[in-house]
């Protein structure tokens, strides 16, 4: 069963992804900001999904961590956004994230859909698409 | 001229000699009425006010002074050849009429010294020939001193008139700056040193678009575009534009607003165009900062909006099975709405980018015709639901590959067919077809929906207007569809407008050129 570790301090968006992770046969470790996504990227994840706009450390700060530790460098990020600048997720692709989801514009479905597409192949990588941005 | 019988007449009057006969004072009197009268026809009156001509009696003296008064009146008002030439004429009568005889050489020795003919001086001595040249020559210094003095006064103005000028333009907060017929600076003031970064040592002489360089949007102005350089003596304002990016020195970057203006008389003293420029840029920077909180703002409501639908589409998932058609019903409304509310926040952050020039497009080859196709058929499932026929009518031609932003143009064509299914009723009829003429790819949508009121089309295009008495719930946007589609039109370089007639419906029509090649910078 994959493991997933899911990075999202907004509540009700974080147990709408657990439900539907879990119920496709997903392992779910959830965290709520951070420091606790940091610790729990120590269980060997498959996947860490990981939101930007966390108050506290932000998603970008957490995956300058995830990949400056040996520990965990190599598990792959997909980051979960509602948009912003693109320069931010430009940024965040170079220090080593392989992709992003645009929360507002996916059903939990879809997410759960591309995650497993993602999954059997990891080398999928995705270029900011200017038209997305603010 | 005088004819002879005239003379006659007035030698009778005077003596009772013969012409032949007259002596040189006599000789004296015919010339000075002669030159009187010849003069007076230019000068009238002040020629009478130097009083009465001397009578034959009067002394050589006399004779003297008065041609000698004619003269300078002549000298003064006429100039010095025109003088001249009077006395000239009117001696060279009198040797005519009466012959080279003694009494007419000793006229000459009569004549005042300023009255000089060539005749006169022919009679002269070495001495009176000397005498007469250091007049002339105290004559010329007298002119030139006066014509220095003039220049002197004239060489002033002039200099205090361009002070004036220099001081009122370093005065003035906005950058004014003056170019000749080639477009290089010849004035460029304080204010346009701060604006551009250059000093004005380093900006005259220099092509304008050396100094700085515009930008309209994202797009660069040539100068020919901001200094058209207008040589058919027109007089005025020759381009404003606003908010435009000026860049100076070492990549400076400011906003300003620009004003291009002519004289009349530029083409004569190689000036071209005087630009003035309004710094702008904190005005613009005010506005950034507001717009950035519109994007804030937009991303703080896309985090609710995230769990409404993602809890929705869970709901309907997880009890499909229960629910029945009119449960679903309502759930699909919710949907909708909740569709709805994310569409209006991607309008209001593409309005945000339009407004701050982040608004970007990027052209590939698109085949038009499957994209209309495409386009259409996701419309037939609304279309149906309202019981109206959508159809695409095929080209009779084929239709070319055009240059577009794919995402964008698509989601103008979406935005007006969705716009004719919600401005008419039940039963109607929509039409979209495409055709390729003279470089460019036009597309129609027509309707038979209630049509647009005349005084309303002119701002169908801007911002949050919106026809009142819409058929259905549900907005059709906030009114920023057309704005934003004007914009997206615009930026392909093409043409947007509408034919209407109230009641009957509408026609929505989008040019687009094949090629963008010739319209980048």
């Amino acid at each position: 069963m994959a493991k997933i570790l899911l990075v999202e301090d907004e509540l009700y968006v974080r147990e709408l992804y657990e439900r539907v992770l879990s119920q496709n046969g997903f392992e779910v470790l959830p965290a709520a900001d951070g420091v606790a996504g940091l610790e729990l990227a120590g269980n060997h994840p498959d996947l860490i999904l990981l939101d930007i706009m966390m108050p506290g450390m932000n998603g970008i700060q957490v995956l300058q961590k995830l990949k400056e530790n040996s520990a965990t460098k190599n598990i792959p990020v997909v980051l979960l956004t509602n948009l912003g600048q693109q320069s931010v997720i430009k940024e965040a692709l170079k220090i080593g994230a392989s992709g992003y989801f645009i929360k507002v514009r996916l059903t939990p479905y879809q997410l759960v859909g591309h995650v497993k597409e993602f999954l059997q192949n990891p080398s999928l990588r995705i270029e900011p698409n200017p038209a997305h941005f603010d | 001229m005088f004819s002879l019988n005239f003379l006659a007449k007035r030698f009778n009057h005077s003596s009772g000699l013969p012409p032949q006969k007259l002596n040189a004072y006599q000789l004296l009197s015919l010339l000075v009425t002669g030159s009187a009268k010849s003069s007076q026809q230019k000068l009238g009156p002040k020629v009478l006010s130097l009083g009465p001509l001397p009578s034959a009696q009067a002394t050589p003296q006399q004779f003297s002074t008065y041609i000698l008064a004619l003269y300078n009146l002549l000298l003064k008002t006429l100039g010095s050849e025109i003088a001249r030439k009077v006395f000239e004429s009117e001696l060279q009568y009198l040797k005519v009429q009466f012959g080279q005889t003694e009494e007419y050489l000793k006229l000459l020795k009569i004549l005042p010294i300023p009255v000089m003919g060539t005749e006169r001086l022919t009679t002269l001595s070495r001495q009176e020939l000397e005498n007469e040249l250091l007049w002339r020559i105290k004559e010329l210094e007298d002119i030139q001193t006066n014509l220095e003095s003039l220049v002197q006064q004239r060489t002033q103005t002039i200099s205090a008139e361009r002070n004036k000028l220099v001081v009122t333009l370093s005065a003035i907060s906005d950058a004014v700056i003056a170019v000749d017929l080639n477009r290089q600076i010849t004035i460029f003031n304080s204010a346009a040193e701060i604006l551009t970064g250059y000093i004005k040592k380093e900006a005259l002489g220099q092509p304008i678009n050396q100094v700085m360089r515009l930008y309209d949007k994202q797009q660069e102005l040539t100068p020919e575009q901001f200094c058209p350089l207008r040589l058919d003596g027109f007089e005025g304002i020759v381009a404003s534009k606003q908010s435009l990016k000026l860049v100076g020195k070492a990549g400076k970057e400011s906003f300003a607003n620009l004003l291009s203006g002519q004289i009349r008389e530029g083409p004569a003293v190689n000036l071209g165009c005087i630009l003035t420029l309004h710094d702008v840029t904190r005005e613009k920077d005010l506005e950034e900062m507001k717009l950035d909180f519109v994007s804030m703002a937009a991303h703080e409501l896309r985090t609710p909006l995230t769990s409404i639908r993602g809890y929705l589409s869970v709901f309907m998932q997880e009890n499909a099975q229960n629910l029945n058609g009119e449960q679903n019903m309502l759930l699909g409304r919710i949907n909708t709405a909740a569709q709805q509310l994310m569409g209006l926040i991607e309008n209001l952050l593409s309005v945000s980018k339009i407004e701050r020039g982040a608004f970007t497009v990027s052209f590939e080859p698109i085949d038009w015709l499957r994209a209309c196709k495409s386009v259409v058929e996701e419309f037939k499932p609304r279309a149906e639901e309202k019981k109206q026929t959508l159809e695409f009518l095929e080209p009779s031609e084929p239709m070319p590959t055009i240059e577009a932003d794919k995402l964008r143009i698509n989601e103008v064509l979406s935005n007006l067919i969705a716009n004719a299914i919600s401005y008419t009723p039940e039963g109607g009829q929509i039409t979209v077809w495409t055709e390729s003429q003279d470089g460019e790819v036009i597309t129609h949508v027509k309707d038979t929906g209630v049509g647009i009121q005349k005084e309303a089309i002119p701002h169908l295009f801007t911002k949050f207007f919106r026809i009142s008495g819409n058929l259905e719930q549900g907005s059709k946007g906030t009114g920023l569809g057309l704005y934003i589609s004007k914009s997206v039109v615009d930026m392909h370089h093409g043409k947007i407008w509408v034919e209407s007639e109230f009641g009957k419906g509408s026609t929505f029509n989008f040019s687009l050129p094949i090629s963008q090649q010739t319209k980048s910078i």
